[in-house]
This record gives structure tokens, sequence and C-alpha cells, in this order.
């Protein structure tokens, strides 16, 4: 029971500092921000993933370019 | 002795004569004979000689064919050897380069997406999509695009901001003139009915601000630029927006480049 206690602590903690360190100093504001900024960052995210695919992709066609090889179709 | 008989000595003559063509002729019978034995001698001897000498030569070029064969057959195999060589090499190096590739392309998918992040949590969603949309330029390859606004939008920011001031003055120019007029004319003249609201000239240039004075037709139409045009059927004049040195005057003057 302590043990899932010091957890739930940690947890709110961790999210206290987070929501403190996006500018959320009143605790009033808190349980309006949380969701938003739960949602800018999982839109953050989903932007950080969509640049990391593009950028995989054409790294790869560098590389391909590099070693003067076709890029691999479905059939290969 | 009697008389020579030249009949019998053209006869003798011609005895003697066909006797030496015959010994003549023997003769060379005789040397012919020889030589065709000689002759016959040596091609038996070269036809004893050639023949096996052709045996041979067929021998050689049997074998020579045989070899050949087998060259062929190497070559064949050397062949496929070598396309079982570069179908190895291609193996090897589709299984060596598929791997890199793709962890290639995972770092750079990582780094990218670390740095779009930071960006975005550090900068703000407005300045992030600024910053993704330059990087997302840079990564399409449009690496001519400029940061500056392009000339034709620059010169269309200038006319926009140009336009507003001279909507400026010419609403204060209107407003004094207005002023003035209404100093000037008595209190006991009716104004006539006034006509519809004309557009502003520059309302579509740029936004009104909030506090500047709204046009009215009158003040407009009291200006003393506004152009009048007669009108045939309904005997008068109608008027019809600012004249053409109203606009001369409002437009600010662009030096030529």
């Amino acid at each position: 029971m302590k043990r899932i206690l010091k957890v739930v602590l940690a947890a709110a903690g961790l999210v206290s500092g987070w929501l403190y360190s996006r500018g959320v100093t009143n605790p009033k504001d808190w349980p309006k921000r949380l969701p938003k900024e739960i949602s800018a960052l999982w839109d953050d995210l989903d932007e950080a993933m969509a640049a990391g695919r593009r950028a995989a992709s054409e790294r790869e066609r560098e590389f391909d370019r590099e070693i003067g090889r076709r890029p691999p179709t479905e059939h290969d | 002795m009697g008389s020579i008989n030249w009949t019998d000595v053209l006869k003798g003559a011609t005895a003697f004569f066909l006797v030496m063509a015959g010994i003549g002729t023997v003769y060379v019978c005789v040397r012919l004979g020889g030589l065709l034995a000689r002759m016959a001698k040596t091609v038996g001897a070269m036809t004893d000689e050639v023949v096996p000498i052709l045996t041979r030569a067929q021998t050689t070029v049997d074998g020579i064919n045989l070899e050949l064969v087998r060259v062929d057959d190497i070559m064949v195999t050397a062949v496929n050897a070598t396309k079982g060589a570069e179908k190895t090499v291609s193996s090897i190096s589709g299984a060596v380069t598929a791997p890199v590739r793709k962890a290639s392309g995972l770092a750079a998918m990582a780094k990218e997406a670390f740095a779009t992040f930071r960006t975005r949590r550090v900068a703000g969603p407005d300045e992030a999509e600024q910053a993704a949309a330059a990087s997302v330029a840079s990564h399409v390859h449009v690496e001519d695009v400029a940061t500056e606004p392009s000339p034709e939008a620059r010169a269309a920011d200038e006319f926009r901001a140009a336009a507003g001031a001279a909507g400026e003055r010419f609403r204060a120019a209107v407003a004094d003139h207005k002023a003035r007029a209404d100093a000037t004319v008595p209190a006991t003249v009716v104004a006539p009915a006034p006509p519809p609201l004309r557009e502003d000239p520059f309302a579509k240039h740029v936004a009104a601000p909030t506090d500047a004075p709204a046009l009215d037709a009158q003040t407009v139409d009291s200006d003393e630029h506004t152009q009048e045009f007669p009108v045939t059927a309904g005997g008068g004049a109608r008027r019809r927006g600012p004249s053409l040195s109203q606009i001369s005057w409002a437009l600010p003057k662009r030096s030529v480049r």
C-alpha cells in the first residue's frame, strides 16, 4: 500500500512539475490545462514522428543514391 | 656418164629428209618417255609422302576441335561461375546494405523527430509549425526557397501600407473639409437627402481601423475633387466615385526603380 502511495505521489509530483514547467504556476488552472497540455503533447509527438518519417525516407533515398542502387520495390 | 635425172635427186633428198625426221622424232619420243617416267616417279613419291602428312594434319585438327569443345565447356562454366558470383555478391550486398539503410533511416528519423519535438516544446505550436514547414521544405530539396518574402509579396505589402496611409490622409482631409463646409453653410439651409453610401476605395486593400471615422456619403460627395458627369436622360448631373485628381492625390508617390 505504501508502495502504491509512493508511486502515486511520485506521479503527481512529476505531473505537477511538468505543468509548472509549462508555465501553469497556479494550481487552480491545472485541471483545466492538463488535458490541453496532454493533447498538445500528443500533437507534438505526432508531428515529430511525421517529421522523422520524412527524414528517414529522405535519408534512405540519399543512401540509395550514394551506393548507386535502385530503391527496393515490393517485388524485391 | 649420162645426164642427171633431177627427179631421182629430188626423191633421194626427200627420202633422206624423211629418214632424218623419223630419227629426230624417235629421239624426242625417247626423251619424253624418260621425262614422263621421272615425273610419274616423282608424283608417286610425293603422293606417298603427302598422304601421311594430311592424315596427321586431320588428326591434329580433330584434336584441336576437341580442345575447342573443352575450352567452350570451360568458358560456359566460367560464365556460370561469374553469374553465380555476381548473384552472390548482389545477395550479400543486399543483405548488408538493407540493414544499414534501415539503420541510417532510423537514425535520421530519431534525430529529426527529437529535434522537431524539442523545437515544438520550446518554441510553441506556431513557431514550431513554421520550423516544421521549413524542415519539410528542406527535405523536399527546395533549397532555393528564400526565408524572406518574395519581391511580389514585398511589393504587395508596401502597396497595402501605402494605401492604408493614403486612406488615412484621405479620411482626415475629408473630415477637415466637412468641418470647414459646416462652418460656412448657414444653419437655415436644408441639405438635400444624401445619396446612397459609396464604397470606400481603400477598404479592399487594407482593413479599416476600428477607431477610424466612418465615411458617409455626404462627406465624400462634398469633396471638391468629385467629378461630375452630365446625364442626358435625367437632366442634371450625377456623381460617380472619386476623380482622377483625387485618386492621384490620395495615392502615394512611388519612386521608379
